[in-house]
């Protein structure tokens, strides 16, 4: 969605979901090629009876926000998703690095037996790679959450 | 001149007559420039109240109600009232003083984030930090409480803000690209609606508050009238006039029987400006089946509680003088259903009833919260206040002295239990001051008799016997009650009907302590 960057819109958004019992999996924002919009990225699962239903609720209630520019439903398939995570590991230096030639990301940072490594890729790859280092032991983790374009030519505006 | 000279200014450009509040050291300044300017301020006894004499007016001037209380305690009293128009959809604008602006954030004394604390009630709010911001802030908070779905818009303002020296440059206009609310229903949609109630052989409209705050009442009249199509109404809806029995009468949990038997018999319904809330249409599958058309200015509203045929996003006057205007010709000889004459149940039902008959017939009944709103809202006649959405008790008699100020000419009653009438008969003090020709009826059971109700129904028997809910051995002598704000009064232990009539004919303002 695009909405004003204003002071306090995020903290009304995030309420939004929460007063109307919807859960939001991540959520990402940041300003936009003009600098009084902002663009968030809100990933959002239900597993009621009626998540079409409840879906298209929450995305009135946040069209009727009034600095709500445009909202837009997209599913998985309709964009393209990336999520940028960093973490940081311990373990055998040149096996940590093996795994990180092997699943296609970078270390950042070193220092002795601990690596930052940052991953970038869809939430599900990002999954997948995640796992990969699960045989270090891992001391920190984060993630930006999920940004996401349409697929094509299409753009929210 | 400094910027609460300005904040007056704006309201003035603004077209407002009237301020209900409660001073503070963080609006005062604002309040001493008022007290100079042709806006008249009516000091409340408690913010809440001011709040709730905000509601009132706007809903009896059809303009924006305004509140202005102080910061921190001051503010937080507001948020029922806010919430209470947010429900209703009541357009009031609420000013707010906030401590110095260097203090936001630091705890400092009667600090309160308002902004943050009332965002759930709000249709929108501002926290000004210019001064030069005052003007266009003021003009876009008037718009978007009235604008589409009207609600409350709050603005909170520093203390130090409204001190500081500033030039009044009024703004004229209004740039706000998010928010576009369409307000004319799309043209083919209400075609297909005109060819369904053409092709419909039970059509009934359910009539709810948009039908008044689109000022929709006659329009509504008029088309049901000629094309012989029967109405009920929800709570909110209440005050529809109509001469030849078309209106049924209200739906809901606390409707009558006849009125919810309509909405089921009906083969087409048609929602206009009527949420379907769960007190209203307890049973949503009641659609099934049936044609449903449903009008609203919210898109939101639309499919949230029952899911139409036809969705409209309208005003409802628009839809409905489009609607006429498609359907030209008569289309019914006679409706197909007629309201019943209600036989009244109780004591109270024939003492308002006779009340009905004897009111003029323009008379404005601000009801509160409880047994004493149902009991009231059988009154047919004149229009009917409540707050409908949030229950919020302590409603009636500053909803009462909000629709006093606003109309003097018309007649006012005020009809409370024992239990609201204690949450704000501080305010009794607000009509003595001013003195407001309100009359009170309190339905006084020394109970809090609707949770009694609900609680035989829900066999909670410490509740049915008294536990929580029993008044008597607080209640005070409400006659006396009123004789100390010098206020003429009786105690009605009988029903007697002079007693209404004594009510009706008082100069000033009368008390009925109605012990039922």
């Amino acid at each position: 969605m695009l909405v004003e960057n204003r002071f306090g819109v995020l903290s009304k958004i995030a309420g939004l979901f929460s007063r109307r019992g919807f859960n939001i999996a991540s959520l990402a924002v940041g300003v936009t090629e003009s600098p009084d919009v902002s663009r968030m990225t809100i990933v959002t699962d239900d597993e009621s009876d009626a998540p079409e239903r409840n879906f298209e609720q929450i995305r009135k209630q946040l069209s009727k926000m009034i600095d709500t520019i445009r909202v837009k439903a997209l599913s998985e398939e309709e964009c393209l998703s990336r999520e940028l995570v960093l973490i940081k590991v311990s373990g055998d230096i040149e096996s940590i690095k093996n795994t990180v030639k092997k699943t296609n990301t970078r270390v950042i940072d070193e220092d002795g037996e601990i690596c930052t490594i940052e991953i970038t890729d869809t939430p599900e790859r990002v999954n997948k790679i995640l796992s990969e280092f699960d045989e270090y032991e891992l001391l920190e983790t984060v993630r930006t959450g999920v940004i996401s374009l349409q697929k094509g030519a299409k753009t929210l505006i | 001149m400094i910027a609460a000279e300005c904040l007056v200014r704006a309201l003035c450009d603004e077209g407002v007559t009237d301020i209900f509040g409660y001073p503070g050291a963080a609006i005062d300044p604002f309040l001493e420039c008022l007290s100079t300017s042709d806006i008249a301020f009516t000091l409340m006894r408690s913010e809440g109240a001011a709040g709730l004499a905000a509601n009132g007016y706007a809903r009896t001037s059809h303009t924006i109600g305004v509140t202005a209380v102080t910061s921190g305690a001051g503010a937080l009293n507001l948020l029922p009232a806010i919430a209470c128009a947010y429900a209703d959809s009541i357009p009031i604008v609420a000013i707010t003083g906030q401590v110095r602006s260097f203090d936001v954030g630091t705890d400092a004394f009667q600090e309160a984030d308002i902004t943050g604390s009332a965002e759930p009630f709000v249709k929108y709010s501002y926290l000004i930090k210019e001064a030069s911001d005052i003007p266009r802030i003021v003009k876009e908070a008037f718009y978007l409480a009235s604008a589409g779905r009207q609600g409350p818009v709050l603005i909170d303002i520093p203390v130090d803000i409204l001190q500081t020296e500033c030039e009044y440059k009024p703004t004229s206009e209004i740039k706000l690209r998010s928010y576009n609310p369409t307000s004319e229903g799309n043209v083919f949609q209400i075609k297909k609606a005109a060819e369904i109630i053409a092709a419909a052989k039970r059509p009934l409209i359910i009539a709810g508050g948009g039908i008044h705050s689109s000022g929709a009442v006659k329009a509504l009249a008029d088309f049901t009238d000629f094309h012989n199509i029967p109405l009920v109404t929800t709570m909110m809806g209440l005050g529809i006039k109509n001469s030849l029995g078309l209106n049924i009468g209200m739906i809901g949990i606390h409707g009558n029987a006849h009125a919810n038997a309509a909405v089921k018999e009906a083969d087409t319904l048609i929602l206009l400006g009527a949420r379907a809330g769960e007190r209203s249409i307890p049973d949503p599958t009641v659609t099934n089946g049936k044609e449903v058309i449903h009008v609203d200015i919210d898109p939101a509203e639309i499919g949230k509680n029952i899911i139409p045929t036809i969705p409209i996003v309208s005003d409802c006057r628009n839809f409905i003088e489009k609607l006429f205007s498609i359907l030209s010709d008569k289309l019914f000889d006679k409706p197909w259903i007629t309201a019943e004459k209600r036989i009244p149940q109780t004591p109270l039902d024939i003492y308002f009833d006779r009340l009905s008959e004897l009111m003029k017939p323009d008379t404005i009944i601000a009801a509160d919260v409880g047994n004493n709103q149902i009991a009231a809202s059988k009154i047919t006649a004149g229009r009917f206040l409540t707050s409908g959405g949030m229950g919020t008790m302590g409603y009636a008699l500053p909803a009462a002295i909000g629709a006093s100020v606003a109309d003097r000419s018309r007649d006012i009653i005020c009809i409370a239990g024992d239990g609201g009438f204690q949450m704000s008969f501080a305010e009794l003090a607000t009509i003595r001051e001013k003195n407001l020709p309100i009359k009170i009826i309190i339905v006084n059971n020394n109970a809090l008799g609707m949770v009694k109700d609900s609680a035989a129904a829900a066999s909670q028997t410490a509740l049915m016997n008294g536990f929580a809910v029993d008044m008597s051995k607080g209640n005070p002598d409400f006659a006396l009650l009123a004789g100390c704000y010098s206020l003429t009064s009786e105690t009605v232990t009988d029903f007697n009907t002079e007693s209404i009539q004594k009510l009706l004919s008082a100069d000033e303002a009368y008390l009925i302590n109605l012990v039922i």
